[in-house]
C-alpha cells in the first residue's frame, strides 16, 4: 500500500473536484437534516404566529415537534434513551419539590449532581458510538434542567408541560444554543413581527453554516495539503475543528431565528432579528484567549456566568472559577481531549491576565487583557507600539489556540491518537512559550 | 496529425479491413471488448450524429453491445454515457502512459470492438493486459463519478436514515476496502456501484475457460481494485463541542491519471502466468447462468497442491487462481496485470499483428530512453526537422480575471524516426 499512498498525497484535488467531491457531498449530507430542521421549525413559528393556540398547546406542540425532529435525526435506540431521560430527571424534579415543601434543600446542586451521574455514566457506560450522537442533546439538556432548577429555587412557579415543552423546544434541542426559561416563554408571549429583516437573517446564517461547513470539511485539505509542515497541518486541524463549530453555530442560529427566538437586545430596536451565539472573528483573530472563551458560545458562556460562577461566587472567587471549570468540562461530557483542552485554557488565560497586567504597569501602557476604561496609562490604545505589541500578543493566541484545537479536531473518533501524542508532536511549544511568559510576568 | 502517421494509419486500416476473415477464425477471442467501440458512437464521423443522449438502441451503439450489456443499458439508463466517456478516458490515458514507447496505444477511428486498439488485443502480451485494466478502470471511474453527478438513477442517493445508520468513522483508510465496505451519510456508495456495474458490463462474455480469458478476467478486475483503492471516503462529525449530531462525508476520488499512472507501474512490473492446475471450479456469479461443462482441469485440481488455495482468502473475485510462468515468483495479487505472451516488437509495421511501427513517430534525440531515437527508431536512424510553431507567450496577468498574451513565433527542432 505504500506506493498507493504516496501516489494518494502527492495529489492536489482541482477546485472542480472539491466541488464535486467533497463539497456537494457535504451539502447533500446536511441536506435531510437541515430540511427537517427547517420545517419543523417553520411549522412551531406559524403555530405561535397565528395566535390560536393556548399556552398549554404551545408547550405541547413544542414536546411533539421537538421529538420528531429527534426521531427523524438521531438512531431510534437513543429516542428511548432520551426519553428515559427526560422521564427520570421530571420524577427526580418532583420528588425533591415535594420534600422541599417539608425541608428547605439546595435543588441546584442535587440536579447538578443528578447530571453529572447521568453524564459521567454515559460518557463511560455507554456504546461510543451512540453516545457520541446523543451527547449534544443531553448537554443542552443538562444545563437546560440546571438552569430551570435554579429559577425554581428561586421562587419561579413552573407547570410540568412547560419543563418538557422547554427541553424539548425544536429551536434548540439538537445543536443548541441553551436558552433560558425566560426566553423559551417570551417565545410565546411576544412572537416579535417577522419581516424582511428575519428572512434575511435566516438565509445569512444558513449561507455562513454552509461555508463554515465546507471550510471544515474540503478546503482546509485542499489549501494544506496532507504533508506540509507540521504547524501547518496542525493549524488546518485547528482550523477543521472551529469552522465546524461555527457551521454548528450557525445551523443553530437558523434554527433560532426561524423558530422566532430574538436577542434580548434587540427588544428596543423594533424589526431587528439577530441571535447571536459565535463570533468567528474574534477567535480567529483573537486579542486573547479570555475573547476566545467569550465568543466561542456566547448563550453557553452566559449560562456559566449567570447559573454556576455566580452560584459559587460566595465560596470565593478561585472556587468559583473552578467549579466553573469543572461543570463545564462535565457538561462537554467530561471527555480527555476536552478536560485537558478547558484545564489548559484556565491556566493560559490566568497567566495572560497576569502576564498583560505586569506589562502594562511596568511600560505603563494599555495593554490589560480587558480593555481599561479609564486610562491613564501614558501609552494609550492608539499608540502604534501599544498596537505592535498587541498584534503580538493576537499572534501568540492564535498560535495556542492551534495548540489546542489540534485535540479537538479528532474527539470521537475511536482510532485518533491519545492527545500526549498529539502535543508531543509540536513538542509542547505551546506549554514551553507559556512557561517562559510566565516566568517573564513574575520577574 | 502528420501525413505520414495518417498514410500509416489508413494503410492498418486497409490492413485491418482484409483481415476480417482471421477474425471470424479466432472469434472466441476478445468477445468482451465489443463494447470498446461505444468510445467512438458519439463521434460525428460515425454512423450515428452526435446526440447529447446514448440509447442502446443507436445502431453504432448496438452493434458493439452483447445482450446481456444491453439489458444492463436498459436497466440503468443514463449508464451508456458515463461507459462512452469511461472509454474515452481510457485511449487518452492508455495513449499518455505510452506516448514514448514504441507501441502508444493507438487506435483506429471507425472499426469497433477489439479493432479499436488494433490486433494487439488477440494477443496475450502485456500491451493487452494493460488495455483491459485501463478501460476497465475507466468504466469503474466513469460509473462512479456519473453517480456522484446523478446522472444514473439506478444509484442515487436514497435520503432514509432508517435504513442504514451510517458508521462513525470509516475504516478504509489504509485498508482495501471491500465492495460494500462503506455507507456514506445515508446515501448509496457509488465506487461500490461502479465495481458491481462494471464487473457485470465489462466481464460479460469472458467465461474464464480459457487461459486467456482468465487473463482477461484478472486484468480487468486488477483495473477496478485500482480504482477502489484510490477512492475514499473521508467522514467528519460535527455537533456540540466535538458530539456527533450530524455526520458528513465526502470523496476522494484520485484523477485517472493517478489510475493510469499506477497502471503503467503495473505494466511494467507484470507477470507472465501460465495455466494453473487449479480449475476454474468457481466461476463469477455473472456467468454462473451458464452451464459449466467439466474439464479435465477440474479433475486433476482435487489431487494437486494447488487444490489447497481454494480455500485460502486471497483468490481473485472469479475463482481461479493464475500460476505465475517462472515458479520462484509469487503469484500475482488482485492488483497486478498478468499476461502469457511475450510482446511482439513493435519496430516494424507488421500487417499480421496490426503494428503500425515506429515510422514517423517523434523521438527525442538526448534521452538514452525508450523515447531516445536511438531505441524508437529501432537503430534505423531519424530525420531532424525544423519547424516554426506558434506560441502563447509572455503571458500577463490582469486584475482581475484575465491573462493576456503574445503570440511569440519559435523555431522547434523535432525528430522523426525514418
Amino acid at each position: 500500500m505504500d506506493s498507493e499512498d504516496r501516489y494518494y498525497y502527492d495529489y492536489t484535488p482541482t477546485v472542480y473536484e472539491v466541488f464535486e467531491y467533497c463539497v456537494f457531498p457535504s451539502i447533500n449530507g446536511i441536506l435531510p437534516t437541515l430540511k427537517n430542521l427547517i420545517i419543523i421549525n417553520f411549522l412551531f413559528n406559524v403555530s405561535i404566529q397565528s395566535r390560536l393556540i393556548s399556552e398549554t398547546t404551545y408547550n405541547g406542540l413544542s414536546i411533539l415537534l421537538g421529538f420528531l425532529l429527534l426521531f427523524f435525526t438521531l438512531p431510534e435506540l437513543s429516542i428511548l434513551c432520551i426519553v428515559g431521560f427526560i422521564c427520570l430527571t421530571y420524577v427526580f424534579l418532583l420528588t425533591i419539590c415535594k420534600i422541599q415543601k417539608h425541608r428547605r434543600l439546595n435543588l441546584e446542586y442535587l440536579t447538578g449532581f443528578v447530571c453529572a451521574i447521568v453524564l459521567v455514566i454515559c460518557e463511560f457506560g455507554f456504546n461510543s458510538d451512540t453516545w457520541i450522537q446523543l451527547r449534544g442533546f443531553f448537554m443542552i439538556a443538562c444545563m437546560k434542567i440546571i438552569s430551570f432548577t435554579s429559577d425554581l429555587q428561586r421562587g419561579e412557579e413552573y407547570r410540568s408541560v412547560l419543563f418538557f415543552g422547554y427541553i424539548l423546544c425544536p429551536a434548540n434541542c439538537l445543536f443548541g444554543p441553551w436558552v433560558s426559561v425566560g426566553e423559551y416563554k417570551t417565545l410565546y408571549k411576544n412572537p416579535g413581527k417577522k419581516n424582511f429583516n428575519w428572512a434575511t437573517r435566516i438565509i445569512c446564517s444558513l449561507l455562513n453554516a454552509v461555508f463554515f461547513l465546507t471550510l471544515s470539511n474540503c478546503w482546509g485539505t485542499y489549501f494544506i495539503p496532507d504533508g506540509s509542515f507540521k504547524w501547518f497541518e496542525a493549524y488546518r486541524q485547528a482550523l477543521s475543528f472551529r469552522s465546524s463549530h461555527y457551521f454548528i453555530s450557525y445551523l443553530s442560529e437558523t434554527s433560532m431565528i426561524i423558530a422566532g427566538f430574538n436577542n434580548k437586545k434587540n427588544e428596543q430596536k423594533k424589526g431587528h432579528w439577530s441571535y447571536e451565539i459565535t463570533h468567528p472573528l474574534d477567535i480567529e483573530i483573537p486579542s486573547s484567549l479570555v475573547s476566545v472563551v467569550i465568543s466561542w458560545n456566547i448563550p453557553m458562556h452566559n449560562f456559566l456566568k449567570y447559573y454556576v460562577y455566580r452560584t459559587y461566587l460566595k465560596y470565593g472567587r478561585f472556587r468559583a472559577i473552578f467549579i466553573t471549570y469543572f461543570i463545564s468540562s462535565l457538561l462537554h461530557g467530561f471527555n480527555v481531549e476536552v478536560a485537558a483542552v478547558l484545564l489548559t485554557i484556565g491556566i493560559y488565560s490566568y497567566v495572560q491576565l497576569v502576564v498583560q497586567d505586569k506589562i502594562s504597569s511596568v511600560f505603563d501602557s494599555c495593554l490589560k487583557v480587558r480593555h481599561c476604561k479609564n486610562c491613564k496609562h501614558k501609552f494609550t490604545r492608539k499608540d502604534i507600539r501599544v498596537k505592535l505589541v498587541r498584534c503580538l500578543f493576537s499572534l501568540l493566541t492564535i498560535f495556542h489556540s492551534i495548540y489546542l484545537g489540534v485535540l479537538m479536531d479528532a474527539v470521537g473518533d475511536p482510532n485518533r491518537e491519545s492527545f500526549y501524542e498529539k502535543w508531543s508532536n509540536l513538542n509542547f511549544l505551546s506549554h514551553w512559550v507559556m512557561l517562559v511568559t510566565y516566568i517573564f510576568g513574575i520577574i | 496529425m502528420d501525413m505520414e502517421f495518417s498514410v500509416v494509419l489508413v494503410v492498418s486500416l486497409f490492413v485491418a479491413i482484409g483481415s476480417t476473415n482471421e477474425v471470424v477464425i479466432r472469434k472466441g477471442r476478445g468477445k468482451g471488448s465489443m463494447w470498446w467501440g461505444i468510445a467512438m458512437a458519439g463521434e460525428p464521423n460515425n454512423i450515428s450524429p452526435l446526440k447529447p443522449g446514448l440509447s442502446y438502441m443507436d445502431p453504432s451503439v448496438h452493434g458493439t453491445l452483447r445482450k446481456k450489456q444491453r439489458r444492463l443499458a436498459r436497466e440503468n439508463p443514463g449508464v451508456l454515457d458515463a461507459i462512452a466517456k469511461g472509454a474515452n478516458m481510457a485511449i487518452h490515458e492508455c495513449q499518455y502512459q505510452f506516448r514514448n514507447r514504441r507501441w502508444n496505444c493507438s487506435t483506429k477511428n471507425f472499426l469497433r470492438g477489439k479493432n479499436l486498439f488494433g490486433k494487439i488485443v488477440d494477443r496475450g502480451c502485456r500491451e493487452t493486459a494493460f488495455i483491459y485494466a485501463i478501460t476497465s478502470a475507466a468504466v469503474t471511474h466513469a460509473i462512479a463519478r456519473a453517480c456522484s453527478e446523478g446522472s444514473i438513477d439506478t444509484c442515487n442517493c436514497e435520503y432514509s436514515h432508517h435504513k442504514s445508520r451510517p458508521r462513525m468513522y470509516s475504516s478504509s483508510r489504509g485498508s482495501v476496502p471491500g465492495v460494500r465496505e462503506w455507507e456514506w451519510g445515508g446515501c448509496s456508495d457509488n465506487i461500490g456501484f461502479g465495481v458491481e456495474f462494471a464487473r457485470e458490463f465489462v466481464d460479460t462474455g469472458e467465461r474464464g475457460r480459457s487461459l486467456r480469458e482468465k487473463m482477461n478476467l484478472h486484468n480487468n478486475e486488477a483495473g477496478r481494485m485500482h480504482v477502489q483503492s484510490q477512492m475514499r471516503q473521508e467522514c467528519k462529525c460535527h455537533g456540540m463541542s466535538g458530539s456527533c449530531t450530524v455526520k458528513t462525508c465526502w470523496m476522494r476520488l484520485p484523477s485517472f491519471r493517478i489510475i493510469g499512472d499506477n497502471l503503467k507501474d503495473r505494466f511494467d512490473g507484470a507477470s507472465r502466468v501460465m495455466a494453473s492446475n487449479a480449475g476454474n471450479s468457481r466461476t463469477n456469479h455473472a456467468h454462473n447462468n451458464r452451464r459449466k461443462e467439466p474439464s479435465s482441469n477440474d479433475l486433476l485440481s482435487s489431487n494437486s497442491i494447488h487444490s489447497k488455495r481454494e480455500r485460502k482468502p486471497r483468490r481473485n473475485k472469479h475463482g481461479f487462481q493464475l500460476k505465475p510462468y517462472n515458479p520462484d515468483h509469487k503469484p500475482p495479487g488482485s492488483k497486478d496485470l498478468v499476461y502469457f505472451e511475450p510482446s511482439p516488437g513493435f519496430c516494424e509495421r507488421n500487417t499480421k499483428l496490426g503494428i503500425p511501427g515506429t515510422h514517423g513517430r517523434h523521438c527525442n534525440d538526448t534521452s538514452i530512453g525508450v523515447d531516445g531515437c536511438d531505441l524508437m527508431c529501432c537503430g534505423r536512424g531519424y530525420r531532424t526537422e525544423v519547424i516554426e510553431a506558434v506560441e502563447r507567450c509572455l503571458c500577463t496577468f490582469h486584475w482581475c480575471c484575465e491573462v493576456k498574451c503574445d503570440l511569440c513565433r519559435t523555431k522547434k527542432t523535432v525528430h522523426r524516426c525514418l
